[in-house]
């Protein structure tokens, strides 16, 4: 790792300052920093074992492939659908099933084995407790005016 | 106040962003900052905060080497430098309690000894998952196991409520690996879950970033699946919940709850 890199990651890690610069704007506080543009580009990749062999000084792995997806449960979403005041579940619509193709694990199934569409829209209703919050009890206004 | 003559903290998994003002401020002020990160800019921190008491303690690890007996040899280097006098502040990678059991029986041992003592909370990788994955642990309740001790000790899940696997990655094996893990314990488990869940139920392998600006690792699979979907040693699985909770209908009217606004008061058929 060179000096200029690894002052900046430090800084970002214990200076409030640096961090709110750097993601103000990602390459004016890299600049600032002194990191070379090659660096810079490694940082901004997102590519998390080419930013970890760059900080160890370590030789480079070719580039990963492009994340998956996201792929968020909305499980919880889904069981709280139809309960005042719960935002609409993401997949309380049907789903068709994905095709399936051959494709490297483990973004998709094997080849030639459906993926079955789980879902919870079948469940019957049932109480989903949504917890009090917040849990801190509320402070008197006035402190000598006592409290419990 | 602050006179602890050991502290112990935790950097988070992302130590950019995830680490406390308090843990920089013990860094700095500690006579020996021992650590165990996995992240070089938590390791280049400590040493660049406190570069005459940085040492680390991954030297500790070996090859096949059983994972208590460095553990213990962590707690005895860390002691040592109590009973010198020092001020001693231990840095581990996530929450220093959680998943951590150098960190826990030092402060047990140091108090035992008469040393004052004290853990400060960091991030963990389960607080991360919270926020990635988008589930609250408090709807439908949550289970948390490490996967071996899942696996060998006879735990009861309820399939109705959230549940994470620790350490799926390192299954079965009680030795450090600097490379990959035999997950030889991986048929055993999915047996086991078999008896709770569909094998076409989905699955979540997560692991949470290290570095700002990228993107946590979140794999949907089938649960039969799950021995191809690539889990390493800081893998984390979550299995949302695979059945319908069963209410209490008679506590929930005693409680009113089946007034309350906000809440349906649906039954289930």
């Amino acid at each position: 790792m060179s000096d200029d890199l690894k002052r900046f990651m430090v800084s970002l890690a214990s200076d409030v300052d640096a961090l709110t610069n750097f993601m103000r704007d990602p390459r004016a506080a890299m600049d600032h920093g002194g990191l070379l543009p090659e660096e810079q580009d490694i940082i901004l990749s997102g590519d998390q074992g080419r930013i970890y062999a760059t900080i160890k000084g370590l030789p480079l792995p070719p580039p990963a492939e492009a994340p998956a997806p996201p792929q968020m449960p909305t499980v919880v979403a889904t069981m709280l659908q139809g309960q005042q005041g719960a935002a609409p579940a993401p997949t309380a619509q049907p789903q068709p099933a994905p095709v399936a193709q051959p494709q490297p694990m483990p973004y998709g199934s094997p080849a030639g084995q459906p993926i079955y569409c789980y879902g919870v829209p079948q469940w019957p209703p049932g109480y989903y407790y949504v917890p009090t919050w917040p849990y801190f009890a509320v402070m008197p206004q006035n402190p000598q005016a006592g409290g419990h | 106040m602050f006179d602890e003559q050991m502290i112990v903290i935790g950097t988070g998994i992302r130590t950019i962003g995830q680490m406390t003002m308090e843990s920089v401020a013990w860094i700095k002020r500690a006579d020996k900052a021992l650590y165990i990160v996995s992240d070089p800019i938590a390791e280049e921190m400590i040493k660049t905060l406190n570069p005459d008491g940085a040492e680390s303690l991954h030297h500790f690890y070996g090859e096949n080497k059983p994972r208590i007996q460095t553990y213990n040899e962590m707690i005895d280097r860390t002691l040592s430098y109590v009973r010198e006098g020092k001020r001693v502040c231990l840095a581990a990678y996530g929450h220093p309690g959680v998943f951590a059991y150098p960190t826990h029986e030092s402060v047990r041992r140091a108090r035992a000894e008469g040393f004052k003592a004290r853990m400060l909370p960091g991030v963990s990788a389960e607080d991360c998952m919270f926020a990635d994955l988008n589930f609250d642990p408090a709807m439908a309740g949550c289970q948390s196991y490490e996967a071996t001790d899942f696996l060998i000790n006879g735990r009861v899940i309820d399939p109705s409520s959230n549940v994470i696997l620790w350490q799926i990655g390192v299954l079965g094996d009680t030795t450090f690996k600097s490379q990959r893990y035999d997950i030889k314990g991986m048929p055993h488990l999915l047996q086991k879950l078999y008896q709770h869940y569909s094998p076409y139920h989905d699955v979540y392998v997560y692991e949470a970033p290290i570095f700002p600006g990228v993107e946590p690792v979140i794999r949907k699979v089938p649960l039969y699946a799950l021995p191809q979907s690539g889990v390493s040693a800081i893998s984390t699985l979550y299995i949302p919940p695979g059945a319908p909770p069963r209410p209490d209908y008679a506590t929930v009217q005693s409680l009113g709850l089946d007034k309350v606004n906000g809440h349906a008061g649906q039954q289930s058929g």
